[in-house]
């Protein structure tokens, strides 16, 4: 009985604390904007196959008749130069550019959070030194120029773009949570750990890692759509999907070379991408003022 | 002397980070499957052709024999011969450094002086219909990728209105300027040939704006956002409790502490500036080094893809370090030190 009361105190409270963090959001009706716009576009991109109406589109299709027709109630943006639906293929692509944002942050934020972990509280020991000087060579490049670099390396494909992003990306986490690690690192509460005889393993994730945990999420948040922008701009020059993957950078600057004439190619593929960032970014800002951490 | 002392410190310190770039990238092209000596000579060359290339460039040696041998002649100016071009990958950058650098150049000043515009107007009038309008504005700056905003620019001003230029640095009718910077518009300046001039303006309008919208909205934002803050500050109501006027408030007490945190992230900025160049040259054609550093990344020619990484990196290193100056002149209670960043 006791414990089921104790149980139930804890969930009530955790309750409040959500719904607190709800209220806090929901002040701004942009945030609100945001989440629905990125639940509309998840929702596109998941059932793209039940929403496209020419599903086909998304493949190695060729339909000469159809070929480079404006917008109508027929192709809401048109068909491309082989007659593929432009409203399809962005549906399918919106699917490449959500994948790539959760990828990148998956690989790129806990390699990120571990360096900078190690880094903050071995701080003065040759650990620390080595990873903060590889994190500085990782920072003294342009990101988009690291990836590009990287991508350029390996075969073009999705994959090798998603890895060239994260492998550009890890090191600001390393240099945010290394921040963090060193202010907290003198704290009595650690002191009184070590002191204890609690292992490296469980002051790192159970002591110090909570610590970090807000500027994390904000940096998270903030980042969805610079990754996506960044992925964007690497299928843009040909090193991210390779045809006859619909991806919107592709589709872009495949469009790019028939303006101004079939303009309707370049165009809603680019609106798209601005559309889904803008969502991201919306999102990304709420949740910082929800945290109310500053930085990032 | 306190500066020069560290600006000697971080040049130093900066070589072991190129040192230590390169080394990565050698790790890197080593780890990945594939011959680059193959990959240049392409698929039909004889086998003994693509042997004695592979001598050449050292292929056959153990990893840290090839670095040596490239960072021995890095020393000397030499980075290795470009496998597009077919001529010494320093020779390349000579000729496209400089069209990069006036793009970079001309897109960062106007970054600059719009970011400083658009923010101090939003601050200022914070809440009312302007600043809306201008944070509508950087909201869409930041969101939309910069060959977004090329492909807009173009689709208006190049086809719609038929006003502005779309490829290159000059209409072909005209020759160029004699060399004297390498700049196109100062070299145009100084021999007073205004029609080269004009026209140069022109053809950089496009890939300038282009490139400095993201950033630009960046900068703006924290321009503005610092503004409010300091708004609100004490100092600020003591002054107009005076009876101070406005603009003297603005200009002579407000601008100065405001524009701090947007100087101090103007090295972000150029870097996200440096990478959108990739984009940029190579959509508006122009002859720079960012577009050869493209190419020849599709290309994948080594060489040149480490060489023009590594210039680009010294750029945003010294860029890094005037910013710091910068900021330490505006606000002597900044420190400067090694550790850069927020």
């Amino acid at each position: 009985m006791k414990n089921n009361n104790i149980n139930f105190e804890k969930i009530s409270s955790q309750r409040n604390r959500l719904g607190r963090y709800w209220y806090k959001y929901s002040r701004n009706p942009l945030s609100i904007l945001g989440v629905i716009t990125i639940f509309i576009i998840t929702f596109m991109a998941v059932s793209a196959y039940y929403l496209s109406p020419y599903p086909e589109s998304a493949g190695n299709y060729i339909n000469f008749t159809e070929a480079s027709q404006p917008p109508s109630f027929v192709h809401f943006c048109g068909t491309d130069v082989f007659g593929r639906d432009i409203f399809s293929r962005i549906l399918f692509g919106l699917r490449l550019s959500l994948l790539m944002a959760i990828v990148v942050l998956s690989l790129s934020v806990p390699v990120g959070v571990f360096a900078g972990l190690v880094a903050g509280y071995f701080r003065g020991k040759w650990i620390s030194l080595l990873i903060m000087r590889i994190v500085d060579i990782f920072i003294a490049v342009p990101t988009l120029l690291m990836a590009l670099v990287v991508c350029s390396i390996l075969t073009p494909d999705v994959f090798n773009a998603m890895m060239a992003v994260s492998i550009a990306w890890w090191a600001w986490y390393a240099r945010i949570v290394y921040g963090v690690v060193s202010s907290v690192r003198g704290e009595f509460y650690i002191q009184a750990a070590e002191v204890s005889g609690a292992s490296t393993g469980h002051i790192l994730f159970k002591e110090i890692l909570p610590n970090c945990l807000s500027s994390i999420f904000t940096k998270m948040s903030l980042d969805v759509g610079s990754v996506i922008l960044i992925g964007s701009s690497l299928s843009f020059v040909g090193l991210g999907a390779q045809p006859p993957t619909p991806d919107l950078g592709t589709m872009v600057a495949d469009g790019a070379k028939l303006l101004p004439n079939q303009w309707w190619i370049a165009i809603f593929p680019a609106c798209a991408i601005v559309i889904i960032v803008l969502g991201f970014n919306l999102m990304g800002d709420g949740i910082r003022d929800m945290l109310g951490s500053e930085e990032a | 002397m306190e500066i020069i002392k560290f600006i000697i410190k971080r040049l130093f310190y900066s070589i072991f980070v190129l040192i230590g770039f390169s080394m990565l990238i050698f790790l890197f092209i080593r780890c990945i499957p594939g011959d680059p000596a193959r990959l240049a000579l392409g698929e039909n060359a004889p086998e003994w052709v693509v042997e004695r290339l592979r001598e050449e460039m050292h292929l056959n040696d153990p990893i840290y024999k090839q670095y040596y041998y490239w960072i021995k002649g890095a020393m000397k100016g030499d980075l290795g011969i470009s496998l597009t071009t077919q001529r010494s990958v320093m020779e390349d950058i000579r000729q496209f450094f400089l069209a990069s650098l006036e793009l970079t150049l001309y897109s960062g000043i106007l970054m600059a002086i719009l970011a400083t515009l658009f923010g101090t107007m939003s601050g200022w009038y914070n809440n009312t219909w302007i600043d809306n309008v201008f944070r509508i504005i950087a909201y869409f700056g930041i969101v939309t990728p910069s060959f977004v905003f090329a492909i807009f620019f173009v689709l208006i001003f190049s086809y719609f209105f038929e006003i502005l230029p779309t490829i290159g640095r000059l209409s072909s009718g005209l020759t160029p300027p004699p060399y004297i910077t390498g700049l196109i518009t100062v070299d145009a300046l100084i021999t007073g040939n205004y029609a080269v001039l004009i026209d140069a303006i022109k053809h950089l309008i496009l890939p300038a704006s282009s490139l400095m919208m993201g950033p630009m909205a960046q900068m703006a934002r924290i321009v503005r956002s610092s503004m409010v803050d300091n708004l609100q500050k004490d100092y600020i109501m003591a002054e107009r409790s005076y009876g101070i006027p406005e603009r003297v408030i603005m200009f002579k007490y407000l601008l100065k502490p405001s524009f701090i945190p947007g100087v101090s992230i103007a090295g972000l900025s150029l870097a996200i500036l440096i990478g959108n160049s990739f984009l940029i040259e190579l959509v508006f054609n122009w002859p720079g080094l960012s577009r050869y550093g493209m190419n020849a990344m599709l290309r994948k020619d080594l060489n040149s893809v480490i060489a023009v990484t590594i210039v680009y990196s010294l750029l945003f290193i010294i860029i890094n370090i005037i910013v710091d100056v910068i900021v330490n002149g505006l606000d002597p209670r900044i420190e400067l030190g090694l550790a850069r960043g927020k």
